[in-house]
């Protein structure tokens, strides 16, 4: 089921009026899991066995590794854990991708092998669900936290459907506690909500889908080399549409988390106005990044260690974190490349940082564009299906093709422009505010004035109902 | 790396911050324009002609397929392009066996992915009715499989939810008319603003605008607008002068590689008791010339139907029969009515 249709809209609309009609509490959690349940089944419903699976699994062994003072027998349960968690990933998501590659590397031997083809449908939400449930496990091992007392209360924090299929990943720390007391809707949180959720609407369905989506499509499935400015409009467009996108998401999945009463915290905080990688790191899929530090990266050894070893961490943990991303060698392209960008900054930052260019307002905004150009290259293997498309896209990005194709419209061009440089003036301006702290002081008739026209947009754009990117993650 | 932003500290309760304002009132007032708007909107595209019909979507599309499944065995499938969906009339052919026609033509689409599809995942062997637009139904590949690959693939996965949507979805076209995802939606709305593109720019042909009513069983017909309308009609003639414009001529080779592939769809179909019926639907003026010129009927519609065995009723064999194509693609929905009533003796006849 997508936020972005009528299905959701009479879903929600229905849950709402009878979770404000139940008296007790914990009838109410029953009533928001079974709605996740149905939620999720809506897709397709033999898969809610794995999430019962992954739910079940880490719920028994975390209770299991908080009971137990024998760190041989703790740690063994933890990599159980781990080891079924990414079992059901890797099988779902890169049993495929791992036998092109064996037979590829067969194929350089000379031994011709050819595996049985076989379907298997990924499941939604599996890559955001696993690491959830995982955090868990790893935060009661890690002594972080306390194990949950309440089997519904976790079942509840793993299936919440709001940031069940594509995030933001929930800490439990974050989650649990606010199962504890009572929660309502009350007009401000529902205000708030639904403010959010029509402004989650609006980023997926009008700008992502309607203005942006098309051009980038138009670009990135060319098969003959594209002249330079249509590169670039497509690159552009893609930028903001993956933005658009996934923050559309995360905002939808906040608004209505909201109406329910419960918080969930910010997944991105304006990217594209960061200055540097590992700011852009701090804004971009916060929930991810934050996950692969306190479960990757600082396992590793994060920066306690040598210099060497810190860029190794580094590399390693972006590499995991491009490959979570997809079944595909650009995806890890995509990861090694930020990879090496965040080096690279820690290596100048070591020798930069207490010169007095450096702090300067020219450098900084020099450093911002290289930020945004630099970004703005990785996102061609992000979403070129394979190298010789990126290939071809970047050489025409830089001049290689003076005669290639010019395959956007005029209109398609000026909508990508608009779009980015709105998105890109937004970033900026709220570069070091809030969406709320904004709301505060804008009058109320902006306000106002705002939501009649990103709804009446969503309603215009009468969207088809495409799926939210991140899905297929 | 960036700092936490999780609550390591169990004892407190994550808060997000919510900005203090009257919200019911906005929330309120919000609504109430928006309604207002709304109204306007659907009002205002009313006056300019537009009624409250069923889009054609894959949604729909799919809900007609999974009903193959359960088709009598003397039942009648209809697949082709839009000559198929607007120019045959389902009522009328139900007459043929006693049950209404299941339609699956898809606009500007060529019928062999879905025939293929009818084949390969059902044991269907009643009779397929299959409309030909010569242009479309010759392409060796291309744009004209696009759309039916897709809606095939989408049709397979049609989940619980969409269904529901589709539903949700039907119930709110059957009342606005503004819900005309070919015409009026953002997008399309933007497309009507004219800006040079660059002269060299290699761009697709735009598609007409919106030309048809469907109901829920994807009986099509073409709108009084452009029945009536000459301005209209220019409009779509142009567009059509644009796309067919574009079509490259396809080699004879590969056009009889495609006849091959229907021969064994149409062998296949009689294995198993069943039927296909080409039928050739009206064209005029420009686009029947060019249609001629880039599928000349010799090599094709009349090696198609002597390499398959299969019946046809090609249009220009109704000597006493003229059918006015108004924008030169399709008849008005009220010649769908004669031209389909002529086409029942001659499918009685093929059918027994």
């Amino acid at each position: 089921m997508l936020f972005n249709s009528l299905t959701f809209v009479v879903f929600f609309a229905v849950l709402l009026g009878l979770y404000n009609i139940i008296p007790s509490w914990k009838s109410r959690k029953t009533l928001l899991l079974i709605a996740s349940y149905l939620f999720y089944a809506a897709w397709n419903p033999p898969f809610i066995l794995l999430l019962w699976l992954s739910t079940i699994v880490d719920w028994k062994l975390a209770g299991r590794i908080a009971a137990t003072e024998s760190h041989l027998k703790r740690k063994s349960l933890l990599w159980t854990s781990i080891a079924l968690n990414l079992g059901l990933l890797g099988f779902f998501k890169y049993s495929e991708f791992l036998l092109n590659n064996f037979t590829v590397m067969l194929k350089y031997f000379g031994i011709n092998y050819q595996y049985a083809a076989h379907d298997i449908i990924l499941p939604v939400g599996i890559s955001f669900y696993t690491f959830q449930t995982m955090s868990y496990t790893l935060d009661i091992y890690l002594r972080r936290s306390k194990p949950c007392d309440s089997f519904l209360d976790f079942a509840l924090y793993v299936t919440f459907f709001p940031q069940l299929v594509a995030g933001p990943i929930v800490r439990a720390t974050d989650f649990l506690p606010q199962c504890i007391k009572p929660l309502r809707t009350c007009a401000i949180k529902l205000g708030w909500g639904l403010f959010l959720l029509s402004l989650g609407l609006f980023e997926k369905v009008v700008l992502a889908d309607g203005l942006v989506s098309k051009p980038a499509e138009i670009v990135f499935s060319a098969t003959a080399p594209i002249f330079w400015l249509d590169a670039w409009i497509g690159v552009f467009a893609f930028a903001s549409q993956i933005f658009c996108d996934f923050a559309g998401y995360s905002t939808c999945a906040i608004g209505a988390a909201l109406c329910f009463g419960f918080s969930l915290p910010d997944n991105f905080r304006f990217p594209y106005a960061a200055i540097g990688f590992s700011d852009f790191w701090k804004r971009w899929h916060i929930s991810l990044s934050t996950w692969l530090r306190d479960y990757l990266y600082i396992p590793l050894g994060g920066n306690r260690m040598s210099n060497t070893r810190a860029y190794i961490n580094i590399m390693l943990t972006m590499l995991l974190g491009g490959l979570w991303h997809g079944a595909n060698w650009t995806f890890v392209a995509w990861g090694g490349l930020h990879g090496a960008y965040l080096t690279g900054e820690r290596f100048l930052k070591a020798r930069f940082r207490s010169k007095v260019w450096a702090n300067k307002i020219g450098a900084k905004f020099l450093f911002a564009m290289t930020t945004y150009f630099l970004i703005l290259i990785t996102w061609v293997f992000f979403r070129a299906p394979n190298f010789a498309a990126a290939g071809s896209i970047l050489a025409s990005l830089f001049g290689g093709h003076p005669e290639g194709d010019q395959i956007l419209s005029t209109l398609q061009i000026v909508q990508v422009l608009i779009v980015t440089v709105g998105i890109n003036t937004t970033h900026w301006l709220m570069r070091y505010s809030t969406l709320e702290t904004l709301m505060v002081r804008l009058p109320v008739f902006i306000t106002t004035i705002l939501w009649v026209l990103m709804v009446c947009a969503v309603i215009l754009m009468q969207g088809a109902g495409n799926a939210f990117i991140y899905f297929q993650f | 790396m960036p700092s936490s932003i999780s609550n390591s500290n169990t004892n407190e309760i994550f808060h997000r911050q919510i900005p203090s304002m009257g919200w019911l009132r906005i929330a309120l007032t919000a609504s109430f324009i928006i309604i207002l708007i709304t109204g306007c909107w659907e009002y205002y595209v009313r006056r300019l002609g537009y009624v409250p019909t069923l889009n054609d979507t894959p949604y729909l599309w799919s809900t007609i397929r999974e009903k193959v499944n359960t088709l009598p065995e003397d039942g009648t499938i209809i697949t082709g392009s839009s000559r198929a969906l607007f120019d045959l009339r389902l009522d009328i052919l139900k007459n043929l066996t006693g049950h209404e026609p299941i339609q699956l033509s898809i606009v500007g689409s060529s019928p062999k992915p879905v025939l293929q599809n009818i084949i390969e995942n059902t044991n269907f062997k009643g009779t397929i009715i299959v409309g030909v637009t010569p242009v479309l139904f010759f392409a060796p590949g291309g744009p004209p499989m696009n759309k039916p690959y897709d809606w095939i693939k989408f049709s397979r996965k049609f989940s619980f939810s969409q269904r529901i949507g589709q539903w949700l979805g039907a119930f709110l076209q059957h009342k606005l008319a503004f819900i005309q995802q070919e015409d009026l939606t953002l997008n399309a709305l933007l497309e009507n603003i004219n800006i040079p593109n660059r002269p060299n720019a290699k761009l697709p042909p735009r598609f007409p605008p919106f030309l048809n009513l469907m109901d829920t069983n994807r009986q099509a017909s073409l709108i009084d607008m452009v029945s009536n309308n000459s301005e209209l009609q220019n409009v779509v003639k142009s567009r059509w002068q644009g796309l067919f414009g574009a079509v490259p001529q396809a080699p004879q080779e590969a056009i009889d590689l495609v006849i091959d592939e229907y021969v064994e769809i149409t062998k296949e179909m009689e294995r198993r008791g069943g039927k296909i019926i080409f039928i050739r639907p009206p064209s005029t003026g420009w686009l029947l010339e060019k249609e001629e010129a880039l599928t000349p009927r010799a090599n094709t519609w009349d090696q198609l139907l002597k390499r398959s065995g299969a019946p046809g009723i090609h249009f220009q064999d109704f000597t006493n029969q003229q059918f006015n194509c108004p924008e030169w693609s399709h008849i008005s929905e009220n010649d769908s009515y004669l031209y389909t009533n002529s086409l029942m003796p001659l499918l009685k006849d093929m059918i027994k």
